[in-house]
């Protein structure tokens, strides 16, 4: 007898066997048997991710009468056996709802780190399946599922999950009350093209065309300022020009009526980040006593109370969208140590996304005060979404805004405008269209008032 | 070839509540093709146990398939209320429950020393101790059985009423009420059986090609990809319901809910703000219910208009028949004086001198007692029965007269004169049932 050693997904593990089996065996490494996916995202990817099917289910629609799963079930065993099917329907009597607990195709789905076996994969069409050859059913990935979409089949003892029928799903075709809705995902996300273009567009105007100065520049008779230079310049000077303060008034009106639109969608200095942060991976943390967004308040304070000290816009000479504008651009001056500052800052996006508009950036602070008296905000509707899977709203959202806790609990998210930059990311990815822009005034979210009125 | 081998389990399961024991006999072919199912089947077996009293639940051949509202479980028993034999039509997912956990048809027996639960499951019965519940509310009672019976997925379950022996006791299915007006919940109460819990793990075949017959039905109905907004107060509309019993939905929003298989949702819950002035509260307390009794609601409507969604909730609370709470209660009756009485044991335990619609010999509470008057008599009994044979919910069938019994009867067979025969069949069962 000879003790054996076979490595099982990196753990060694001890066997004894005989001389002659010895013989016989070969040693495989489960990497050998199923290489681990690619997880590198390529160029390409990043504009146009790969599509993500799912099947979105409707809670006001559905009436629980367990169609979906009597056609799974017959797809799955060949016999209605509901309890046999990759859909569950649960109802809570006590509320009057139902749920539908359905594999939602993750993008990182959690099932597929937690199988031992690698069982588990993501083909390429987006499609998480269970490979039955591999399957040895020890029931880890029902466990590791947010969803618990991995059904164990009581009768066999089988893990049953949902593999969209090879793209043409039974229960969304079956289902009478139209509760279930196929989707392959969005090859294009026009909010998305919208937005790169607007950003690459004001990019090009403020640092280049219009000669490097977003701080105050003069097109004809339209003159525009930056609030937080006005606010510096008036400290300094201690008068107010009304011209200056008029040119402010614009951007300061635009935030009132749309929100923090400026930074989501024209700041140059936050299409930088958006660009670096996509391309350099996350590898530190961001250190807890900067974790305060109350942050950029004080630097806004900080920069008009030392204006008011020195004499001249203090904040200005060291601001990072005056900066970039500039020193960057081809007709602008190139300042010495002014170069460093952009890139300094942007180096942050390494420990968290947006990082400087988060917690440092005083033009940010002071149209976060006024989009809070805005007329829009942006709704989660916890009750049309699967909060516990999805959660697409809060991985895109640049500035961390979107509380995973209380989207888990289902309950929606109170969205604080004054952090938000309406860069919509959150409208334009979800796929139940759960997230959505509305006016202050409106109450209620999405889901809510889809009741039916006798 | 017996044409009902994809539709049956064909298991009997016998259970001996007074010796706690429990076998599983063969459904003979022979009986299937002559009663074809539900409570034909039902009726003959309670013949044949006829010396141990039994409750007999059965299903159709069509329960658990594609056919629409294909969810009828039948409980055949002696009615203590009128003293003749009352099959009580039992909705929601009972009934392919019960036929997905391996049986066609369950006989219980006897009398039970202890209050049990009977564990529909995997081709067995599991006898289990009621004794924690005896007592608690419904709410409690589903509580108890979704905790100690995993992931149980249908449950007939008797309330306070019943364990206290009220006149006007029902069972209720899980927390939807049901359509017992004919003291079920007394039958099962005075063996000591709390509840039939159901779970069917395993499934059957049915036939080919029955999915799309199905939704060619439902589609001729006019009832597919419509989301149906008001199941329930159409219904109501159907029964001739005054104003005054529509009106008490009309300020309320309503989720629609159905039956297993069903197109057309006619339960609905709904939340509702109440204030019983009369107890002397002062803030309107937010509550929901679910209804699903369409007789019941009416009758509690027309008692009283601004207390029935709460007399409604407080009916399933207590396992009470809301016809014998509206004949109990004085003229705009509130759900504090149904508390008070019930808490203060001052409720009848005898039906006599309530001033409500009592069952009586009518065919309506022999056959799917509880089951709104849609259509006239006779035409009400033949539908009835025809569904309560095939195993369809009977008010499926008094909704949509336009649904034949040839469109139903061809997800058995297609063959026309097999066609022919099971339509005598099913004429001569149903004539039967109507005239004993």
């Amino acid at each position: 007898m000879t003790t054996y050693h076979t490595r099982f997904n990196g753990v060694r593990k001890h066997t004894t066997m005989s001389e002659p089996a010895r013989e016989q065996t070969t040693v495989i490494t489960l990497d050998e048997l199923r290489p681990r996916a690619e997880e590198k995202k390529s160029f390409s990817e990043y504009f146009m991710p790969p599509r993500h099917p799912c099947i979105l289910f409707d809670p006001q629609k559905c009436t629980g009468c367990g169609t979906c799963e009597m056609v799974c079930s017959e797809r799955n065993v060949s016999k209605i056996a509901p309890l046999s099917a990759s859909v569950k329907v649960l109802q809570d009597d006590r509320e009057g709802k139902n749920f539908a607990i359905l594999c939602q195709h993750c993008r990182h789905p959690l099932c597929l780190e937690a199988c031992p076996t690698r069982a588990i994969e993501k083909g390429e069409d987006g499609i998480v399946r269970i490979n039955k050859l591999f399957c040895v059913e020890c029931g880890l990935c029902t466990m590791a599922c947010p969803e618990a979409a991995p059904l164990r089949d009581e009768k066999t003892g089988g893990i049953n999950k949902c593999d969209l029928c090879e793209g043409e799903p039974l229960c969304v075709q079956h289902c009478p009350e139209n509760a279930l809705t196929f989707t392959r995902g969005k090859a294009f996300r026009w909010i998305k093209g919208l937005r790169w273009t607007v950003q690459a567009i004001s990019f090009l105007l403020l640092v280049i065309v219009f000669l490097g100065t977003f701080c105050y520049f003069k097109v004809g008779a339209v003159t525009l300022a930056c609030p937080t230079g006005l606010l510096q310049n008036i400290a300094s000077s201690r008068t107010i020009v009304l011209v200056g303060a008029s040119s402010a008034l614009a951007l300061l009106i635009l935030t009132v009526l749309a929100g923090r639109v400026f930074c989501g969608w024209v700041c140059p200095f936050g299409f930088i980040l958006d660009l670096v942060g996509g391309i350099i991976p996350k590898k530190i943390g961001w250190p807890s006593f900067l974790k305060s967004r109350m942050i950029k308040y004080g630097v806004l304070a900080g920069a008009v109370g030392g204006s008011a000290a020195l004499g001249f816009q203090a904040f200005c000479t060291i601001c990072p969208i005056g900066s970039l504008c500039r020193s960057y651009g081809v007709q602008g001056v190139f300042r010495g140590a002014e170069l460093a500052i952009v890139p300094t800052l942007a180096s942050l996006e390494i420990a968290q996304r947006r990082a400087w508009c988060r917690y440092f950036c005083p033009v940010g602070a002071v149209l976060g005060l006024m989009a809070n008296l805005g007329l829009i905000k942006i709704v989660i509707g916890a009750n049309r979404c699967k909060k516990f899977s999805c959660q697409q709203c809060a991985d895109v959202c640049p500035v961390g805004i979107i509380d995973r806790g209380l989207l888990r609990e289902g309950v929606s998210p109170k969205i604080p405008m004054t952090e938000c930059i309406m860069c919509m990311r959150c409208v334009d990815r979800c796929p139940y269209g759960a997230a959505k822009i509305r006016f202050r005034w409106q109450k209620g979210v999405p889901g809510i008032p889809g009741e039916t009125r006798v | 070839m017996n044409i009902f081998e994809h539709f049956y389990n064909m298991t009997i399961g016998v259970v001996d509540l007074a010796e706690s024991s429990f076998e599983m006999l063969p459904l003979e072919g022979t009986i299937l093709s002559e009663k074809i199912g539900g409570v034909a089947v039902t009726q003959a077996l309670y013949e044949h146990y006829r010396d141990d009293d039994p409750l007999v639940l059965g299903v159709g051949p069509l329960t658990g398939s594609y056919a629409p509202a294909a969810c009828l479980l039948v409980i055949t028993f002696r009615s203590p209320v009128t003293g003749a034999i009352s099959h009580v039509p039992m909705m929601h997912r009972a009934g392919p429950d019960m036929k997905f956990a391996g049986f066609d048809v369950l006989v219980v027996k006897h009398r039970a020393t202890q209050p049990q639960f009977l564990y529909v499951t995997g081709r067995t019965v599991d006898i289990r101790s009621a004794d924690d519940v005896i007592g608690a509310e419904v709410p409690e009672v589903s509580r108890y059985v979704r905790w100690t019976m995993h992931s149980a997925r249908s449950m007939l379950v008797t309330g306070p009423a019943a364990d206290r022996g009220l006149a006007g006791a029902a069972v209720v299915n899980g927390l939807w009420g049901s359509p017992d007006k004919t003291g079920l919940a007394d039958a099962m109460a005075s063996r000591n059986l709390k509840g039939v819990i159901f779970k069917g793990i395993d499934g059957l075949s049915f036939g080919e090609g029955h999915l799309e017959r199905s939704e060619n039905i439902i589609r001729n109905l006019g009832l597919h990809g419509h989301s149906k907004t008001s199941g329930f107060v159409s219904v109501l509309d159907k029964m001739d319901a005054d104003e005054a019993v529509r009106g008490v939905m009309r300020n309320y929003a309503m989720r629609s809910m159905a039956c297993y298989r069903c197109p057309f949702p006619c339960m609905g819950h709904v939340t509702f703000s109440y204030r019983d002035v009369a107890a002397g509260d002062h803030d309107k307390a937010e509550m929901g219910v679910n209804l699903s009794d369409h007789v019941g609601f009416a009758a509690l409507a027309r008692r009283s208009r601004d207390h029935a969604l709460a007399l409604s909730e407080q009916c399933i609370r207590y396992g009470l028949d809301p016809v014998v709470v509206a004949g109990y209660l004085p003229e705009d009756g509130t759900a504090h004086q149904l508390r008070q009485a019930f808490e203060d044991d001052t409720f009848p335990t005898d039906r006599s001198g309530l001033n409500a619609v009592a069952p009586t010999e009518d065919v309506r509470y022999r056959l799917g007692s509880g089951i709104a008057p849609i259509v006239s008599d006779n035409g009400w009994g033949m539908r009835v029965g025809l569904s309560m044979i095939l195993g369809v919910c009977p008010l499926f069938l008094l909704m949509f007269p336009g649904l034949s019994a040839e469109e139903l009867l061809s997800f058995i067979s297609s063959e026309t004169h097999a066609l022919a025969t099971l339509k005598t069949k099913i004429n001569n069962a149903n004539r039967a049932l109507l005239e004993k």
